[in-house]
């Protein structure tokens, strides 16, 4: 007897191939669009953690200091201090959350454990 | 025997997944996974959402904490002619915790229609709007009023809290506003 794949066969095949490609492309995006929603949640709250560090002890006020750890960073993580905003930089996403003052010493932070110091409503990082 | 057999009546050799069986699989599969795509896309925004509302508090907290905490940098930024980003670091309105200063909030006010940006970069409000009113503590004596205030129908965070002003206890309520 000869082999017989039936139309109805191929149509089906067919079919399952088509639902099998959008299965993954749905799959694929809905992947990447997690992996940059994790990536940008991560910036945010590293961004915010140092935020609320340096103005915590900003308004604490001259003198005031804080051990500051920062397991989270990433180590191609970059995290920088601009004009009154510290900006967190991953590979994915970027996150900048406000300070209150401009009076920061430092540019960027290396270290994933500070010691964050009001000198006269300066701030200055020991790292 | 018979090499090429005849099917049984009512039967056929034809393939048979073809079916409705078949297609209403499908489009319940399909079905299903559109239905998990519009869950979890709804759930990421209102997740999103979510974490906007969470830090619209915490920097509305910071600039509450700056106004009624610290005197501003620099301490006699009231009594400077021009208020820009040259000639002022931060802004505060207290000379010491929770003790306003008249010149302070008439100067804020003073500058309201000319440098409500600047002011909101300095309290680390710029992504928002932001209204800053004085009133006695029964609310019907308005002292001062800075910035812009929410309507009824917006999702603002609002801070009220106490305050010395000449001598009387004053509220300070502070509306943070996307």
């Amino acid at each position: 007897m000869k082999c017989q794949i039936s139309a109805e066969f191929l149509v089906v095949l067919s079919a399952l191939v088509f639902v099998f490609f959008i299965v993954s492309v749905i799959y694929y995006g809905q992947n990447v669009s997690l992996f940059q929603a994790q990536d940008s949640t991560a910036a945010m709250r590293n961004a915010y953690t140092i935020s609320f560090a340096i103005n915590y002890v900003y308004l604490a006020g001259d003198g005031a200091q804080y051990n500051f750890s920062f397991p989270g960073k990433q180590s191609d993580e970059n995290i920088t201090i601009n004009n009154f905003s510290i900006d967190s930089r991953r590979s994915h996403a970027f996150a900048s959350a406000p300070l209150l003052t401009s009076e920061v010493d430092s540019s960027s932070i290396e270290n994933v454990s500070i010691i964050i110091k009001n000198n006269g409503g300066g701030i200055t990082f020991e790292q | 025997m018979n090499s090429n057999p005849s099917p049984p009546a009512g039967k056929s050799f034809k393939g048979q997944a073809w079916t409705f069986d078949f297609t209403a699989g499908m489009i319940i599969l399909l079905a299903i996974l559109l239905f998990f795509i519009f869950i979890w896309n709804g759930l990421a925004m209102r997740w999103n959402s979510v974490n906007e509302y969470r830090q619209m508090q915490f920097d509305s907290l910071f600039a509450a904490e700056a106004l009624m905490s610290t005197t501003g940098h620099p301490s006699n930024w009231e009594t400077l002619p021009a208020i820009n980003s040259t000639t002022v670091d931060s802004l505060g309105l207290v000379n010491g915790r929770n003790e306003l200063n008249n010149l302070k909030l008439e100067k804020l006010v003073s500058i309201n229609s000319t440098s409500y940006s600047f002011v909101k970069d300095r309290l680390g409000l710029s992504r928002y709007e932001f209204g800053l009113r004085i009133t006695n503590l029964a609310k019907d004596s308005t002292y001062h009023d800075f910035g812009r205030f929410a309507g009824p129908l917006n999702n603002s965070v609002v801070f009220e809290r106490l305050g010395m002003l000449n001598g009387s206890v004053v509220l300070v309520h502070l509306e943070v506003w996307k």
